[in-house]
């Protein structure tokens, strides 16, 4: 389609070229937004989520939003990129004017929260791509934008790095490069560290503070966000009703406006000062006998079988803990802190009784009449703790019918969740979720209370419910031990801090000592800079996954460059020629088809191929057995009668001819997923069978968070360990508590996922028609195509006729 | 009527999950009740189109049953199989027969008859599907019959009945807030 609307695709494509890293400023009109009176509101009937909002937004303009959780943030965010009412679901009121040329696929960027549920595609390179495909971006131009854009988003990585090996803040860094690839007129940053550590909320920062000082237009919305003040010249304040309190220079209304941001909830009065609360009951309290222990602990993920494999060929072990020695005592508060990866998590595990350590002593209370659980653990998703489907069941442990018991009413009022008794868990806010969690676990008594990141993603007033009930605890003598990120915490609440670094105790003692302990801190990066220079290491994860790359030599194999949709109809044509097989020689030959095939076509070794085909042997004699045994059979075959089976060799051959079929479509299948890679197959269905892109695309989205799965369900399966002896009453219920928690998480994700590839302009014409976007990938047919499919089909039908 | 992106990325999610529960049913399968006989086996059928009857459930769109099996069957084809590709074939084969029960019904019925209904008419496909390449034809006519009924049941419960069960309590979470199922509330007996 020619038009004004492709005429200026193309201008700003070329204007590209020339500009800086990033592509602008442009010139242009200066008004880039104007709010009047807007309000917008989610269910019907509701209350708005933004209350009469008046905001107006030009070039050049770096605003930094701050408000309370519930306070509307995330739905300024996504108004001012445009993604309400078209992409979410909301009734909007008001005057929203927008600069038109906003409206245009990939100008405006955004950088969402959620690392993980921003991305679409498989690898860096086609990630940066697709927003510049949804532009139609000329394929051959796209490497220097795309190269050009990792730079300045500081992530250098190679382009097949597949993107769920990034950690969380590299794949922060590569939202902004996809983001930044298309060139966009404005760029919006939902909470973009609300799931990051200390070190990568610092890079993001000085991200921020560069495309700032280039004179970007960025709209910054920031929990964490004290960093950012000397930053963003102009603030916004958003009060509980989700109606703008102040705008304004930054300095000034931040001056004028401490007491405000108190009473919200926003900031502590008294910033990194312990409370008096904490005091009383800190290091002074002399240490009572110890009730967790651990002598020179040790811990590795690798089995014991490998474990001793490694040792005894003299290959280093990676233990996630090592020479882990310490005592905590009832009434001691203790944080654990360090760097992503350093090994908090499997320490309160540990501790926790999770897993049980490789070498070492631990030393855990045991369970005693009136106490079967004697340590509560605390999962940093509150849903995977989640096991009844009422709020009300989940508090009293049991399925309430009647009215509501006393302690569970108490409970209800104590972490403000009345009236939503008989709510869903699970349809609860992030703070309410957290507060029935820790409701839960302190509902009985415990000797020690484990809890992995419980104040993540919470705002102050959440955090400080929470941590004061901890408090009360250790008052009461029991002991508490809490891995955060969160320094500010740590300094206000923690009697003790243990800092890990590699697996291993840094540091031990008083938030005191470790504030004047600068060499741990910087060691164990627990301080947010926004100092650009302190680059990191980009520490590649290894996160397995089994069904989604291709070897490299495989994918340029013979069989692996054929384009991928023709390839996958020549393996159906020939499964069903298979079909036709009547006789075990032509059975045999058409095993041997697929086998050479991965052979000289695929090049993958014989011993390869035989360990791809092994798991199916199994199956391979359950299907003659199946014939053997029942077969239907003529009058006159001789036949074994043996309990109620009736063997004979006419079935055992049917049986035999069956088993070879069924392998041989099993091995052009092994063929065909060792030689295709997902997202060509997505392409070529696009661009050669016109499947529109949108359920292409939509479908690799939804199948590329499989490895997600897999780490929610091992998370679901750990915390239904601990609580699975006080489950032995429902055995029904036990499916729902598995399933709910995986879905309700992968259907949030999805919902995510869907919103941020529209908002990378993949909706509207681009997503209906394959001609109106570009393709990063090449998915050419060629004469080998077709030659494939003739040599293989002729072949089949070659041995299903002679023999 | 029109599908919307969440729509789609949704329907693969749920399907691809399914695709993950169809190849540990696979590998189930092969040790319980295939080896003693055909018409127990028969039993396990209906949960290999869960998919087929979930997403319809709570996406009601066209084509949502076909879509749902296509995606499931090929994540567990690409997964490892021990069916290799046909677990992406007959998972088509079934979807298209679901399809056709929630087509019947206008794409506007999805009350628990109709979800028992339409899932149990996957067995159709299968049937169709597993006489030809699995050698159901090679059995005696009375455990063909037994196999269709067994399987006819089978999908009614473990397809259609789970499935209601499962996408009632996830609409009582409140994420499916913005899918058909909690618009199209009334039509939900």
């Amino acid at each position: 389609m020619i038009g004004p609307d492709s005429l200026r695709r193309d201008e700003r494509a070329a204007g590209r070229d020339e500009a800086s890293p990033g592509g602008y400023p442009r010139p242009g009109k200066p008004m880039l937004i104007r709010l009047r009176e807007v309000s917008v509101t989610y269910a019907e009937g509701g209350l708005p989520a933004l209350n009469a909002v008046d905001l107006s937004l030009a070039q050049h303009d770096a605003i930094l939003v701050i408000g309370a959780s519930g306070a509307g943030k995330s739905t300024l965010a996504l108004l001012l990129a445009g993604l309400i009412p078209d992409s979410v679901t909301a009734t909007v009121t008001g005057k929203v004017d927008r600069d038109l040329q906003l409206r245009e696929p990939g100008a405006v960027g955004i950088v969402f929260q959620d690392p993980e549920s921003q991305f679409c595609q498989l690898t860096v390179g086609q990630e940066v791509a697709f927003g510049l495909e949804n532009i139609r971006h000329t394929p051959a131009g796209m490497p220097p934008v795309i190269a050009r854009a990792l730079q300045a988003a500081g992530l250098a990585v190679p382009l097949d790095t597949p993107d769920y090996a990034l950690s969380g803040g590299m794949q922060q860094k590569l939202a902004l490069a996809a983001a930044l690839a298309p060139s966009p007129h404005l760029l919006i940053f939902d909470e973009p560290t609300a799931n990051l550590d200390p070190e990568s909320t610092g890079q993001v920062f000085s991200q921020i503070a560069q495309l700032v000082r280039d004179r970007h237009s960025v709209v910054v919305i920031e929990h964490k966000f004290r960093p950012l003040l000397d930053i963003m010249p102009r603030v916004v304040l958003l009060d509980r009703n989700g109606h703008i309190h102040r705008d304004g220079p930054t300095s000034t209304v931040i001056q004028q406006e401490w007491s405000w941001l108190i009473g919200q909830g926003l900031v502590e009065d008294a910033p990194n000062i312990r409370g008096p609360e904490a005091t009383t009951t800190g290091p002074s309290r002399a240490p009572t006998r110890p009730v967790l222990a651990a002598e020179g602990v040790r811990f590795t993920y690798a089995s014991r079988r490998l474990e001793r494999r490694l040792t005894r060929n003299h290959v280093p072990v990676t233990y996630a803990l090592e020479d882990i020695s310490l005592a905590i005592g009832g009434g001691e508060l203790v944080a654990i802190v360090g760097p992503n990866g350093s090994g908090k998590s499997t320490l309160l595990s540990l501790l926790g009784g999770l897993c049980s350590p490789s070498a070492g002593v631990l030393t855990r209370p045991q369970p005693r009449p009136g106490l079967s659980v004697p340590v509560a653990f605390g999962f940093q998703n509150p849903e995977h703790q989640f096991i009844f489907e009422r709020v009300v069941d989940e508090l009293a442990n049991r399925y309430v019918e009647g009215s509501i018991p006393a302690n569970t009413q108490r409970l209800l009022e104590t972490f403000s969740l009345p009236g939503h008794a008989y709510d869903s868990p699970f349809g609860l806010s992030q703070g309410q979720k957290r507060r029935l969690s820790v409701a839960v676990m302190i509902r009985d008594r415990h000797d020690a209370y484990l809890l992995d990141e419980p104040t993540f993603g919470q705002d102050q007033a959440t955090q400080r419910t929470i941590m004061q009930h901890l408090q009360a605890l250790t008052a009461d003598g029991r002991a508490v031990v809490i891995s955060t990120h969160d320094m500010d915490l740590v300094h206000r609440y923690a009697t003790r801090v243990i800092v890990l670094v590699d697996g291993r105790i840094r540091f031990d003692g008083t938030p005191e000592a470790l504030s004047r302990n600068a060499a741990v801190q910087r060691e164990a990066r627990l301080t947010v800079s926004t100092d650009a220079q302190s680059e990191p290491a980009q520490q590649v994860l290894v996160r397995p996954s089994r069904f989604i790359q291709v070897d490299r030599r495989q994918a340029l194999s013979p069989i692996g460059r054929l384009n991928p949709g023709w390839k996958l109809i020549t393996t159906m044509g020939a499964m069903i020629l298979a079909m036709m097989a009547h006789t075990v020689p032509q059975g045999v030959l058409l095993v041997a088809l697929p086998l050479c095939l991965l052979w000289a076509g695929a090049r993958l070794s014989w011993l390869q191929i035989a360990k791809r085909m092994a798991p199916f042997i199994g199956f391979f004699v359950l299907y003659t057995w199946t014939l053997t045994a029942y077969s239907r059979i003529g009058p006159h075959t001789p036949t074994m009668y043996w309990l109620w089976f009736r063997l004979s060799w006419t079935g055992f051959r049917n049986g035999l001819v069956l088993a070879l079929r069924m392998l041989a479509s099993v091995a052009f299948g092994v063929l065909y997923v060792s030689t295709t890679d997902v997202s060509q197959l997505v392409v070529s269905l696009t661009r050669n069978f016109h499947v529109p892109p949108k359920f292409s695309y939509g479908s690799l989205a939804g199948i590329r968070m499989f490895p997600l799965f897999e780490e929610e369900w091992a998370k679901i399966r750990k915390a239904r360990m601990l609580r699975g002896k006080e489950l032995h009453r429902s055995r029904w219920t036990r499916l729902v508590t598995y399933a709910l928690p995986l879905l309700t998480q992968a259907i949030r994700m999805g919902e995510r996922v869907a919103v941020a590839m529209e908002s990378r302009g993949f909706r509207k014409e681009v997503a209906l028609t394959p001609e109106a976007r570009s393709y990063y990938l090449e998915t050419p047919i060629s004469v080998w195509d077709f030659a494939y499919l003739a040599i293989v089909l002729a072949a089949s039908i070659l041995v299903v006729t002679i023999g | 009527m029109k599908w919307t992106l969440r729509d789609i990325v949704i329907t693969a999610v749920l399907a691809t999950a399914c695709g993950a529960v169809y190849l540990a049913w696979d590998l189930l399968y092969k040790f319980l009740p295939t080896g003693i006989s055909p018409v127990a086996a028969a039993s396990f059928n209906g949960l290999w189109w869960i998919a087929g009857a979930i997403v319809p459930y709570i996406i009601r769109k066209p084509g949502a049953a076909l879509l749902a099996e296509s995606i499931g069957g090929f994540v567990e084809f690409a997964l490892g199989s021990p069916y290799g590709i046909q677990a992406f074939t007959i998972g088509i084969a079934q979807g298209l027969t679901i399809e056709a029960g929630f087509a019947l019904g206008g794409y506007q019925r999805y009350g628990l008859t109709w979800m028992l209904v339409a899932s149990s008419l996957g067995t159709v496909g299968n049937y169709v599907y597993s006489y030809f390449y699995y050698g159901v034809n090679q059995y005696t006519t009375t455990e063909q019959i037994g196999y269709f009924v067994v399987t006819l049941i089978s999908g009614a419960v473990l397809a259609g009945l789970l499935s209601k069960w499962i996408g009632d309590a996830l609409k009582r979470t409140g994420v499916l807030r913005n899918f058909e199922i909690s618009r199209s509330a009334a039509d939900s007996r």
